[in-house]
């Protein structure tokens, strides 16, 4: 760290330490972790018999009612447990891949006309110790159209692959519970990557590319911290592919080693880049293939409101003008396009010197919501000239039924704070609510 | 006390974590949760699941970014539980029993750090109390290196009044 982070950081622990200093493991708390850990190791003795007598008992359980461990939507989105059209639209995916190293369930599937949510149960095979890399990829069609997929967020690395059994220790604490976020995007001719809702049947294809190693495994990489000369980590891997040997990093990913791995004489350079990670691993001879496989659903159509395009609103010097606000049973998105209207200035001038200090509250009326994403900043040319037009964009998660939206302009830091603050219309003061505007979603 | 290893060690083992990094995991859920018996029911959970994996964990990051990366991921499990559907961001100091002066610069920034949007109270959180490189921070978040830089610098913005002249900001 720094100077300014260690004084930083000076403070902040006195703060924690010092307003929180009646927050301490009590013995009560201990004796619950220690009571907790001794529960799980007479469970881990219980399974640890012969497979057989550990499926048994499996079996037993589920023939009692007790359900199997799975790891379903709403045991990743459990905010929309009260949500009846996200209920609704639940699809029960249930299919199994399997192999002599692993054993992966794709659970359920939900698809809110923008983000596609999976869930999945990812488990090797008991006394498999030799591990497999799974690299996942998605694709999608509607009407006979290939759809733009990329995936937003995950749970597990379901970007660029993880090991079975998982290998990256931050996150084996999942117990092999994993899930991705999918949203369909598309490319606006200006050039922007914007959401691309969708009304009608999708039909996913989830394609599992499983290499084993080849070469050696190493997992002790030196990290990339600020004291590291970039040159020397990269060629760590180079050197440890030169001994035939696959170096990962210290949370078990391979990317940086393959991006390291000279590419084949007779291949262009782009050719090679193109190709998909687990190709490159393959075609490097530091892996091979062990199984490519493909399951295949489809989620049902459902209804996308877009409303209020082109309503403009006065703030003061400036206009607000709704670009787009689209709605499903799981979620609103907008952008909103700022523009100076008095002075000398434009709006994307001013953002860019700090004078335009401006954030929306977005308030949701009708059902709990959750604040999930934005974004602002003016679009600038290829001259590095601000656009004179500042882009406000946004995403709310919904629970339920929106009635209407509120959009509440606030400025400068303390703005900021209100920004997150305010909850409900209710809340508004005089001054804000006149500023404020509002749209009906139904 | 010595490790012997085996049901012994790994016992002995959770419970050196737990006098080492206890408090520290407790005071980093009760500000990400802002509610105090739910940070404890965190932290035993962070601490059960990290004794489900301590045989499997190698040491490639430190024990304590380990523990903290646990203990995050638990708290953000914990929030997307019905409890949490609607975020209340107004702090009622009262509930936490937050000890605190009217005049102590530590309360102010406390509180200023517990008012602050999620994004950029973890990653204060996170750097200047856990004490994680950007690097862990960013795979800990799954964002990357320029995202958590940028979540700092707006975050050490917003604190701006409260860590250098001791008032919160108006």
């Amino acid at each position: 760290m720094n100077k300014q982070d260690l004084e930083i950081g000076k403070q902040v622990r006195a703060a924690l330490d010092g307003g929180l200093s009646h927050m301490q493991m009590s013995p009560a708390l201990r004796r619950r972790v220690l009571e907790g850990a001794a529960q799980e190791g007479r469970e881990h003795r219980k399974l640890s018999l012969s497979a057989a007598l550990a499926l048994a008992l499996l079996l037993a359980m589920a023939a009692i009612g007790v359900a199997a461990t799975r790891f379903g939507i709403l045991d990743a989105n459990r905010r929309q447990k009260d949500n009846e059209a996200f209920i609704e639209h639940i699809l029960t995916v249930d299919e199994t891949y399997e192999n002599e190293y692993m054993i992966l369930t794709v659970n359920d599937a939900v698809f809110d006309g923008v983000t596609l949510m999976l869930t999945m149960d990812v488990q090797p095979k008991p006394g498999c110790t030799e591990g497999v890399y799974v690299y996942p990829s998605m694709t999608a069609v509607a009407d006979g159209k290939s759809l733009e997929v990329e995936i937003e967020a995950c749970r597990g690395d379901l970007m660029s692959g993880f090991w079975v059994p998982e290998r990256d220790e931050s996150v084996i604490w999942l117990d092999g519970t994993y899930g991705a976020d999918y949203v369909i995007t598309t490319e606006t001719e200006d050039g922007h990557i914007v959401y691309d809702p969708q009304t009608s049947d999708v039909t996913w294809t989830l394609t599992l590319d499983i290499v084993r190693p080849v070469y050696a495994v190493r997992q002790n990489a030196l990290p990339l911290t600020e004291d590291v000369d970039y040159e020397a980590y990269t060629q760590q891997f180079a050197e440890a592919y030169a001994k035939e040997e696959i170096l990962l990093t210290e949370c078990g990913s391979v990317v940086d080693y393959i991006y390291e791995v000279p590419y084949p004489k007779g291949m262009e350079r782009l050719d090679w880049q193109r190709l998909k990670l687990t190709d490159k691993l393959i075609t490097s001879g530091a892996f091979e293939r062990v199984d490519t496989a493909s399951v295949v659903f489809t989620t049902k159509g459902t209804q996308v409101a877009e409303l209020g395009e082109g309503q403009r609103y006065i703030l003061g010097d400036y206009e607000a003008t709704i670009e787009h606000l689209t709605v499903t049973f799981g979620r609103m998105d907008y952008e909103i396009h700022v523009r100076k209207v008095a002075g000398e200035k434009t709006a994307g001038e001013e953002y860019a010197t700090g004078e335009l200090d401006l954030e929306f509250a977005v308030l949701v009326d009708g059902c709990e919501a959750e604040r999930s994403y934005d974004s602002s900043h003016p679009l600038n040319d290829n001259e590095n000239n601000p656009d004179p037009v500042v882009y406000y964009r946004g995403g709310m998660t919904l629970m339920g039924e929106a009635k209407r939206v509120t959009f509440v302009p606030c400025y400068g830091v303390a703005g900021q704070r209100e920004a997150y603050a305010i909850k409900h219309p209710s809340e508004l003061t005089p001054e804000q609510k006149n500023m404020a505007f509002t749209i009906e979603l139904q | 006390m010595e490790d012997h290893g085996g049901q012994l060690g790994v016992n002995t083992r959770l419970e050196r974590m737990m006098e080492q990094y206890g408090n520290d995991l407790l005071r980093i859920c009760c500000v990400y949760l802002k509610d105090a018996s739910m940070a404890e029911d965190a932290v035993q959970e962070t601490f059960i699941k990290a004794y489900r994996h301590m045989a499997s964990f190698r040491g490639a990051c430190s024990e304590k970014t380990w523990l903290v990366s646990i203990a995050v991921n638990t708290c953000r499990d914990m929030r997307r539980c019905a409890w949490f559907r609607y975020v209340d961001r107004s702090v009622d100091m009262d509930k936490l029993g937050i000890i605190a002066e009217s005049q102590e610069k530590g309360s102010s920034l406390l509180r200023e750090i517990m008012a602050l949007p999620r994004k950029q109270m973890e990653v204060i959180l996170l750097r200047y109390y856990a004490e994680m490189t950007q690097s862990e921070i960013a795979k800990l978040l799954s964002i990357s290196e320029a995202a958590v830089s940028k979540r700092l610098a707006r975050a050490r913005d917003m604190l701006r009044c409260v860590l250098e002249g001791g008032e919160a900001c108006e």
